[in-house]
């Protein structure tokens, strides 16, 4: 493998890429339990911050702000809805509620009070989602939410926000409080890799360059950044500069990182565990079509529900892995004009 | 039944139970039957009122006031479009705007009715 001009990485996580262990063997951890971790925290330094849970308390890990906080919890059974509805009322008396559910029972279950109780009125209610994309796995196709950041993008006014790894996650849930109006956040079920150093420069609204590379851009978001980098690994020992690009806020989209990956590299990527309508493969389509056209090709999930089980089988089933990426990019190369 | 869980007493909802839907008459689309009940079966104290009469509203939103233990449902039974003839329990005008000349009747029918 080639020295890789990784940048924010962890140590461990480049040495990891570099034996090709990083999805098998490198510790994770799922980031719906990082953000559990990270309220808990927030919590303690924000009083106005209050979660309200919808009977996966437990699955999330949201037991812990309950256990600290009890008077500022409210679990409201299987009623999104209602939930939802509360959590703005909740949000124009000064607090700063988190709702916490699955990312298929957020976005479609209670879509109508999250468009016209929060966000057509711009309250301040922040929105944490576990299982998105099809990370549900094993759940099945009916606890897979893989529409939920192409439903979230739609709607106006709205800031959508899938980070790639534990440590990123944290960081997310505090900007997300600092972050005047709604936020929608989007964890995994499954681990994903510890990847990000201390430095990171995390904000929202800000895509990060994680990887230098000239031939090519992977842009990736969530749980697919991991995919993306050991794609590049792959492409690298077939002669490939793969930049990588970690695009954890699929709205406000970071034009300008992703039109400068457009105009140095000539050809992109996208990497998504979503369906393909709407989400990132789709804004960054939007992006160069109309600013600075470039070979383009998106990897997400086609025109189908998935089958249950294990989510590392589902990616490579569904044509989402490193491999099916790397192929992807391969692609767009062969279409660069010399 | 959430705000009966956190005994929201301060919680007032008020039904305007006038008895129509965008489509038709409410008992012809989906029957709601025994409004009273279902509130009462969800931990909320009911009152029912006529919602045409002030005395009645001042009365029933000063008692939900002064309610303890659980939130109050008040229950207002009324003629959608009361005051204008044409609007009166016509379910047409649930999701209708009147025109300028429609709107001008109406609004003349409810300056005569507040003057007499």
């Amino acid at each position: 493998m080639t020295d890789a001009p990784y940048l924010y990485l962890l140590p461990g996580a480049v040495e990891h890429l570099r034996a090709g262990t990083l999805l098998t063997a490198a510790p994770g951890q799922a980031t719906r339990y990082a953000y559990a971790e990270a309220i808990v925290a927030l919590g303690r330094r924000h009083p106005d911050v209050v979660v309200l849970d919808a009977d996966v308390a437990k699955s999330i890990g949201t037991t812990a702000f309950a256990a600290a906080f009890p008077e500022r919890s409210f679990n409201f059974g299987i009623a999104e809805q209602n939930m939802v509805a509360a959590a703005a009322g909740m949000a124009t008396t000064g607090l700063i509620p988190f709702v916490s559910s699955y990312a298929v029972f957020l976005t479609m279950r209670a879509l109508d009070q999250v468009r016209n109780s929060v966000h057509y009125p711009r309250l301040n209610v922040k929105f944490a989602s576990s299982h998105g994309g099809i990370t549900a796995g094993p759940d099945g196709p009916t606890h897979q939410g893989q529409e939920d950041l192409n439903l979230m993008r739609a709607i106006a006014g709205s800031t959508v926000v899938a980070p790639a790894d534990p440590a990123t996650t944290q960081r997310a849930t505090w900007a997300a409080a600092e972050w005047p109006g709604p936020v929608y956040l989007s964890f995994t079920r499954d681990p994903v890799p510890h990847l990000f150093a201390p430095d990171y420069p995390f904000a929202i609204g800000k895509a990060v360059v994680i990887r230098e590379g000239s031939d090519a851009t992977i842009v990736a978001i969530r749980d697919m950044v991991a995919q993306a980098l050991v794609a590049a690994e792959l492409l690298a020992a077939r002669g490939l500069s793969v930049r990588v690009i970690d695009c954890h806020t699929l709205k406000p989209l970071d034009e300008t990182t992703l039109l400068q990956a457009a105009r140095e590299t000539g050809a992109l990527v996208t990497a998504e565990s979503n369906i393909g309508y709407g989400g990132l493969g789709s804004a960054v389509a939007e992006l160069l079509v109309e600013q600075y056209p470039v070979p383009m090709q998106r990897i997400a999930l086609g025109d189908t529900f998935t089958e249950s089980g294990p989510y590392l089988d589902l990616l490579e089933k569904y044509g989402m892995s490193a491999g099916h990426i790397a192929a992807a990019v391969e692609r767009v190369v062969g279409r660069k004009r010399a | 039944m959430a705000a009966s869980k956190w005994r929201l007493a301060t919680l007032t909802a008020i039904v305007d139970r006038n008895r129509l839907q965008n489509d038709t008459c409410v008992k012809d689309v989906m029957p709601v039957g025994p409004l009273a009940d279902k509130w009462r079966a969800f931990g909320w104290q009911v009152m029912d009122i006529d919602g045409h009469a002030m005395d009645e509203v001042v009365r029933a939103l000063e008692a939900a006031r002064a309610a303890r233990g659980a939130p109050v449902c008040i229950i207002a039974h009324t003629v959608k479009g009361k005051g204008v003839s044409y609007m009166e329990d016509v379910a047409e005008w649930h999701g209708r705007a009147p025109c300028a000349e429609e709107a001008e009747r109406a609004l003349g029918e409810l300056r005569e009715a507040v003057c007499d």
